[in-house]
């Protein structure tokens, strides 16, 4: 029991279509949110280190154990 | 056409050659890969220990997440084994893009797996194995990750070059060496794939993880844009109605409904791929590794929702390429028509992963061709990397680590990493250079990635909501998964069995999850401590 011919052409139509502009909005998006998420990432990143520097000088974390 | 000696003839040699790929292309695409080295070299100065190498200091954003995953999965082997299954399945393949979509949508909204994995601030799959079942399962089962993903990267080198080399008409060329060193011309693919693994095992190792996100980010931008603007070109040069029609003229109803077998499809097929669609997001490890480098468990829901966008396209388009490469050959041009389907009973065609790109070649224009194929070697790269990075971590993290009773430190262990990196590429390269398979390439990877994911998705799913699954179960599990290796071709003709690489994916799904409940029930733990017990299998809600 197979779905008529024309249900599978016009089920891929609308398949493709649809996801190819849905995937070029969220192309946009993307790439602008993308530049403040790596502008979080670096900042993030170097406050951890500060964190983790000053809990080593204050003798709370050995770094040469951390992995 | 090749003649006896396996040799293309002069005609066909000439008209492989034809495209519009000039020298200002070349200059774009040996310009771009440059881009992802710096990169390398400015985020290394970032790298201080393990977490930043693996996980980027678990500080990814959603944006910053999707392009990454995007970046990883909508690689150059995932546009080339897509294309190919679209120029052999037709419109019919387009199930496998939904079935991808559709999973890892549903994902995203529950959360599945992904979301106590990252609640439970782990860095692998294999470490999750450690805390929930003991040191043991996270050798064995870091081991068959490794053996099983790196196997399934074997093919990825040699069929991301193929693409360079169709695109720019480079074929069935050869390049001189230095007449100094005399040695025999080389040709262009392998000399392409020492070109591209060098740039990749050069970058990788210097950044890790940090770097990787940056590359997959300037290639999410190159490469999604690259793939509209190639679609609608596409389109353009054929004509929307055309193509279905031409489709319905080579293939019949079996290039539009995937429930005929006759189409190399069926309803077995279609519940083997509705279920590499949730492994594809939720079990393989470079998309699990995204989850995990995610700046919180909330955030990962959302990416994967989001991300199920990309993991439709990641395939649908590379699909309509191959569909379009198969109706402007069928139809366009026929000196190619001869070339890929040769009249003469016996005369063996040119590899019809070398159709999509001959179809860009001479439909794209000078410049956009060159930005296009860029993209590619971008997509190339950074699929690369994450795998690179992900077996290499797998080996240092979960096998030798632990077998040195974790007294490995931070430096020994990122420096070993690298060491593994640059063993893989060795590997790689050594693989696509020996390797003769005739199977379509998305049926070896689903085979070879079966090996793996079979066993860790029953380990997944039994350690994260049952808790009565045991570390013996899990052993077994893990073993069962090998019964994977019987949807290889060559196994199969060595054992003398003959069924399709989707039962046998499907049955070995049943025998994992069978050892899992079976070994667990007739061998459960002993009771831990309550303490260590809650340690272990902690609530997320409580993360």
């Amino acid at each position: 029991m197979s779905l008529p011919l024309e249900f599978w052409i016009v089920l891929w139509k609308i398949v493709f279509v649809g996801v190819v502009c849905l995937f070029g909005g969220m192309a946009v998006w993307v790439t602008i949110g993308g530049v403040f998420d790596i502008k979080r990432l670096f900042a993030r990143i170097a406050a951890s280190h500060e964190e983790d520097k000053n809990k080593a000088e204050s003798g709370k974390l050995n770094p040469k154990s951390e992995i | 056409m090749e003649t006896a000696t396996g040799q293309l003839s002069q005609t066909a040699v000439e008209v492989l050659s034809k495209t519009n790929f000039s020298t200002v292309d070349w200059v774009i695409v040996i310009c771009y890969p440059l881009i992802s080295v710096v990169l390398g070299i400015v985020a290394s100065r970032f790298i201080a220990n393990m977490k930043d190498f693996v996980t980027a200091g678990q500080s990814l954003g959603t944006c910053l997440g999707i392009a990454t995953l995007t970046g990883t999965e909508l690689g150059l082997i995932t546009v080339m084994y897509s294309a190919q299954k679209g120029f052999t399945g037709g419109f019919a393949a387009f199930h496998i893009a939904l079935a991808a979509g559709i999973t890892t949508f549903v994902v995203g909204v529950t959360g599945f797996l992904i979301y106590r994995l990252r609640a439970m601030g782990i860095y692998t799959i294999p470490e999750f194995y450690s805390r929930r079942f003991g040191i043991k399962t996270q050798i064995l089962g870091g081991v068959m990750m490794a053996f099983g993903g790196i196997l399934n990267m074997g093919l990825f080198l040699k069929v991301g070059s193929m693409f360079l080399v169709g695109i720019t008409g480079m074929s069935d060329q050869h390049l001189p060496l230095p007449a100094a060193w005399g040695l025999p011309a080389i040709p262009a693919l392998h000399a392409i794939m020492a070109f591209l693994l060098l740039l990749v095992l050069i970058y990788t190792c210097l950044g890790g993880m940090i770097s990787v996100v940056l590359a997959d980010y300037v290639q999410f931008i190159v490469l999604s844009f690259g793939l509209l603007l190639t679609t609608a070109l596409a389109v353009w040069e054929l004509g929307w109605a055309d193509i279905f029609t031409a489709v319905q003229q080579i293939k019949g109803p079996a290039g539009f409904d995937p429930t005929i077998s006759e189409g190399g499809f069926g309803f077995e097929y279609i519940v083997w791929m509705g279920f590499l669609g949730l492994i594809g997001c939720s079990v393989w490890p470079t998309s699990v590794a995204r989850a995990l480098a995610a700046e919180s468990p909330r955030t990962v829901k959302k990416q994967f929702m989001w991300a199920s966008v990309s993991y439709t396209i990641r395939f649908l388009v590379p699909y309509f390429w191959g569909i379009c490469a198969l109706v402007f050959i069928m139809g366009h041009d026929a000196q190619l028509k001869e070339l890929f389907f040769p009249a003469a009973e016996g005369a063996k065609g040119v590899d019809n992963l070398y159709a999509m790109p001959i179809f860009l070649g001479r439909i794209l224009p000078p410049v956009l061709i060159g930005i296009i194929s860029a993209g590619m070697v971008a997509a190339f790269m950074s699929t690369h990397d994450s795998y690179l990075l992900c077996w290499s971590t797998v080996l240092t993290q979960d096998v030798v680590a632990p077998l040195f009773g974790n007294r490995l430190g931070p430096k020994t262990r990122i420096w070993l990493t690298r060491f593994f990196i640059v063993l893989i590429g060795a590997y790689v390269f050594y693989w696509g250079l020996i390797y003769e398979g005739s199977e379509d390439v998305w049926d070896y990877m689903a085979v070879t990635g079966a090996i793996y994911f079979t066993g860790a998705f029953a380990l997944l799913a039994g350690g994260l909501y049952w808790k009565r699954a045991s570390s013996t179960g899990a052993v077994l599990a893990l073993l069962a998964g090998c019964s994977a290796v019987f949807g290889l071709t060559p196994v199969q003709n060595l054992v003398g069995i003959h069924a399709p690489s989707a039962r046998v994916g499907l049955f070995s799904i049943a025998f994992t999850l069978l050892a899992m409940i079976g070994g667990s029930l007739i061998f459960p733990d002993k009771p831990k401590p309550e303490k260590e017990d809650a340690a272990t299998t902690e609530s997320p809600e409580t993360t």
